[in-house]
């Protein structure tokens, strides 16, 4: 159980997302987070859903997909490194997944729901600016890359 | 304090949901500048320091990609903003910034907003609840245009062959 809680706050402290926290804080947030469990193909967000929690990958593989006009499920990427998060958006953008997740072979995700991440910053509220610049930042840079692809593309 | 320049921020996505005594502060900070057409406000590579509104005219933002010069967008509605990544990133400016017209700008250095920020954190909460949103969606939006281009090249490239 301790070896569980220090690998979870080792994930925590090591995410882009939390970069910048206490450790009392990183402690404070994972009072607040679970660890959910999941079979091959089991869905963890679903495109079109509304976004209620972020996840973290502790262990395993994830597909993330998306379907075409037609209805086809295409595959966009594999997510397979420790600490890789989605869902991250929903905190400052509640609006619909953009994609779908689902776990390739039997996979580890801690997951921290909206509604305790509000209750957290309600209990430190100095975490919450830091945590979304920190989401800022990491939208800021896909955003650079996605303009840099439009950029090439349009002029290619 | 200027009725209309309040009424600019008052307008403006980046300050939604900002409170009339915070939107005062935030305007008494603010450095008001005058572009001509073909003015440059901010040129891409360079050192981010400011946050820019729009009160009047409007402005063109560009991109170099290769030998080319990219148009990603106008601005001409008062109360839109650039410069926003500043606050969040301390990477060098992303794209230029042109004056189209003459053009009204209300300048926030970041020094002088830090200061603020201290003063009134929930000004600094609600601005950059506001940049991740509006972040997100231009990304959703740029991604959309991605899949959108990148298929029209498929299908030339497909053509040429």
């Amino acid at each position: 159980m301790v070896d569980k809680l220090d690998f979870m706050f080792s994930l925590l402290e090591g995410s882009p997302l939390f970069e910048g926290l206490s450790e009392v804080e990183i402690n404070g947030l994972l009072a607040y987070a679970e660890v959910d469990d999941f079979a091959d193909g089991q869905i963890v967000v679903k495109e079109g859903s509304l976004g209620d929690a972020i996840f973290l990958l502790c262990d395993g593989k994830l597909s993330i997909s998306t379907c075409d006009a037609q209805g086809r499920e295409i595959e966009l990427a594999q997510l397979d490194r420790r600490g890789a998060f989605f869902g991250e958006i929903s905190i400052a953008d509640p609006g619909p997944r953009s994609a779908t997740v689902c776990a390739s072979g039997s996979a580890l995700l801690l997951k921290l729901p909206l509604a305790a991440l509000n209750d957290f910053f309600a209990q430190f509220a100095n975490a919450q600016v830091v945590i979304l610049r920190n989401i800022a930042r990491v939208l800021a840079r896909r955003l650079r890359d996605s303009n840099a692809l439009v950029s090439s593309l349009s002029s290619s | 304090m200027s009725a209309p320049e309040l009424g600019v921020l008052r307008s403006s996505p980046l300050l939604h949901g900002m409170g009339e005594d915070d939107l005062e502060s935030l305007l008494s900070t603010a450095e008001r500048r005058l572009y001509e057409a073909g003015d440059r406000i901010v040129e891409e590579g360079t050192p981010s320091d400011c946050l820019f509104i729009l009160a009047g005219g409007s402005v063109r933002v560009t991109k170099v990609a290769g030998d080319a010069v990219v148009e990603l967008c106008v601005l001409e509605d008062s109360g839109e903003f650039f410069g926003e990544m500043s606050l969040i990133d301390i990477l060098p400016r992303s794209a230029s910034v042109v004056a189209g017209e003459q053009t009204r700008i209300l300048a926030f250095p970041k020094r002088v907003l830090t200061t603020l920020f201290t003063k009134v954190p929930r000004v600094q909460m609600t601005l950059i609840l506001n940049i991740a949103r509006n972040l997100s969606l231009r990304l959703r939006d740029a991604d959309e245009l991605i899949a959108k281009l990148a298929l029209e090249n498929g299908t030339s490239s497909r053509g040429l062959i």
